[in-house]
């Protein structure tokens, strides 16, 4: 069942809450006993946007959540949601709507009830409660359910009345923490565009936290990379993906292929590396290097391809294995250092053009694919040069 | 779903040596003791329902049983005002204040209900310390009477019963989505809206358990009952023991027991009822 791409209802003047409220994060600092959770973390959220939040478990990208909510106070900094400092407000005093990844819908009311809390709390007139959760409802494609009890829905479900719920309360800006993570494959794409949608209709100002970077790309116009406790990059999905900051922010979005190298020469933005398997390549450094120093290169497997002669920005390998996935081929190939590279490429109609054993070349095409770190970060040399 | 561990056939047998001793030592006697509340004279030779007319035709008897049963209303009502803000503060705690929370309150049950009982002999009596403490206080001018008389009992009781109350309750609030309390503010509710709407009936199941178990057992706390109250309060258990020992009247100390045994299940029952329907809510 797939209701989710049935015509729906248009907007009514009531739901076009949100007037874009920027939220405004400075300096804020948070601990947990000795473990600091957050480390100066400042921050734009622009009004209107969705930003999401990401990075792995422990990141902080919770704890950031639950300040901007009220729930914890943090140590040190402020925060502002259109512009007014919210530090003393408590959280059902600030406007912000949140949706737990668990929904937390209240599990002994009735989904109209649910969605009639927020108003109700608010002292929203009965009638206009009645019509809030009427169109709320409607929003989400559940109003069919209003008499039911959240144990009698399924998985998307709940979460389209916990939408519905967070929705009918008019905040001025949208938490979401984790929503996804309890759904299966196909469900969770359908709520991601229509999480999309609504945001965009409602002009409302959304943080997405998230550990999924696929889902933060998919979904964020920004996305905010996050790592114990630290923003490592802030930018646009393709940026974040193409011109990693960091090296955690290059590993852990997508995946790449790490190349030990050392400077070769530096003209201007563009940087020369010599690569330890052999071949020289033109790379972009996010930090200024200095010449012969150590650096990991940085390439995302679908910059690669498999060719058959040496030349310039290739480097001698023997492909290892080849994976169909789909519309790709991933090849992993053992370079001349003895490291292992992923390599994606459109899968063709021809069959394959190289079978496992044979030796090849892999070109590197770093147009926009390829960033360089200073090495060192990867301290045991037999460790994986895969992330 | 966890997958059902499998097990042969026979498992039912595991129950076997439960059942055979609530059998024997249980059912056996309740039997015995219905059968016996049946005849008409304490020798137990003529059988007959004369021992249930007369107990119900006796306006005595019936203000025993409504004394006893209101006995238990006010110590359950008395129990759930000590209790609820102890369980609120519970679910507001850490997990290191909630330790510290649950051992408080599993300390008094390791104490013998007999120990506790004449301890607050001690506590309630004219030169006791609540009344030497009234005193110096300037509270009151003359020692108040709380042993024997029914306020001393309930106090007794209240310190007595509080961990069967708090027990459930404390476990139900240990359960409780902390997400669900919160996504209650971040709609706009208040503590005390929070609280009302969602903490309170969220808790109703361990609320009712508590109840059912403090109610029965300070209806039927035959030791408290007649140390604390003496012998000037009448309640369900001494009525029956004075009957069934120092007047020798088995069959009519048997038809009393079973009115209290009926009566108190009647009341479980219809907790229990109300605890079930609000239970689903929990585990939903």
């Amino acid at each position: 069942m797939n209701v989710l791409h049935a015509p729906r209802p248009a907007l009514e003047g009531a739901a076009l809450s949100g007037t874009g409220h920027a939220v405004t994060l400075t300096g804020i600092t948070h601990r947990y006993g000795g473990f600091v959770a957050v480390r100066d973390v400042s921050l734009e959220v622009a009004g209107g946007s969705l930003v999401a939040f990401l990075g792995p478990s422990g990141c902080g990208k919770s704890t950031l959540l639950r300040a901007i909510a009220g729930f914890i106070r943090p140590q040190a900094g402020s925060i502002a949601i259109g512009g007014e400092v919210v530090d003393d407000v408590r959280p059902n005093r600030r406007g912000v709507g949140i949706v737990f990844q668990n929904y937390a819908l209240f599990p002994h009311l009735s989904v109209a009830e649910n969605v009639a809390y927020g108003p109700q709390a608010q002292g929203v007139p009965r009638a206009q409660v009645r019509a809030l959760v009427e169109e709320n409802l409607r929003l989400v494609q559940m109003a069919d359910y209003a008499k039911r009890l959240p144990r009698e829905l399924s998985g998307g479900q709940q979460q389209r009345v916990a939408l519905a719920r967070v929705l009918a309360a008019r905040p001025r800006i949208l938490l979401l923490d984790e929503p996804f993570g309890a759904l299966d494959k196909n469900l969770r794409f359908d709520m991601q565009i229509e999480i999309k949608r609504l945001q965009r209709e409602l002009n409302l100002t959304t943080i997405l936290v998230t550990h999924d970077q696929e889902e933060a790309m998919s979904m964020a116009e920004r996305i905010v990379v996050l790592n114990q406790g630290r923003i490592e990059q802030v930018g646009a999905p393709s940026d974040v993906y193409d011109r990693p900051a960091t090296l955690f922010a290059g590993t852990f979005i997508g995946s790449t292929n790490l190349l030990p190298a050392r400077i070769a020469a530096i003209s201007g933005a563009t940087t020369r590396v010599r690569l330890a398997a052999g071949g020289e390549v033109d790379a972009v450094a996010p930090a200024p290097l200095g010449i012969g120093g150590r650096v990991l290169l940085s390439v995302r497997p679908e910059r690669m391809r498999l060719v058959d002669g040496p030349g310039r920005g290739r480097v001698a390998a023997r492909l290892d294995v080849s994976m169909p996935l789909g519309a790709t081929v991933v090849h992993e190939v053992i370079l001349a250092d003895g490291l292992r590279a992923k390599v994606s490429e459109p899968r063709t109609h021809d069959g394959p053009a190289h079978r496992p054993g044979d030796p090849v070349h892999v070109e590197l095409r770093l147009e926009s694919g390829a960033a360089i770190f200073p090495d060192g970060l990867v301290e045991d040399p037999e460790q994986e040069n895969q992330a | 779903m966890a997958a059902r561990v499998t097990m042969p056939e026979g498992r039912f047998m595991l129950a076997f040596p439960m059942l055979l001793f609530f059998g024997a030592f249980f059912v056996a006697p309740l039997l015995l003791l219905v059968a016996v509340s049946f005849f008409d004279d304490p020798d137990i030779t003529v059988p007959g329902l004369s021992q249930y007319t007369g107990f119900l035709s006796d306006a005595f008897n019936w203000r025993v049983l409504g004394q006893t049963l209101l006995l238990g209303v006010k110590v359950v009502a008395c129990t759930t005002l000590l209790a609820y803000p102890i369980a609120l503060l519970f679910l507001a705690a850490g997990p290191r204040l909630r330790r510290v929370l649950l051992m408080l309150i599993l300390v008094p049950l390791l104490t013998s209900v007999v120990v506790r009982t004449f301890a607050w002999i001690v506590l309630l009596s004219r030169e006791g310390v609540v009344n030497s403490l009234l005193l110096s206080l300037g509270i009151v001018g003359a020692p108040v009477q709380l042993l024997h008389t029914e306020l001393g009992l309930i106090i007794a009781l209240m310190q007595i019963e509080l961990p069967l109350m708090l027990l459930p309750l404390v476990s139900v609030m240990a359960r409780l989505d902390p997400n669900v309390v919160a996504a209650s503010q971040a709609l706009g509710a208040g503590s005390w809206r929070t609280l009302v709407r969602v903490i309170l009936p969220l808790s109703l199941p361990g609320y009712a358990a508590g109840v059912l178990l403090v109610f029965a057992s300070s209806t039927a706390a035959f030791v408290s009952q007649s140390v604390i109250g003496g012998g000037r309060l009448i309640y369900m258990p001494l009525f029956v023991y004075q009957q069934a020992t120092t007047l020798y009247n088995w069959p009519f100390a048997a038809a009393i027991s079973v009115i209290l045994v009926l009566a108190i299940s009647l009341v479980a029952f219809g907790i229990n009822h109300l605890g079930r329907s609000a239970r689903g809510n929990i585990h939903g």
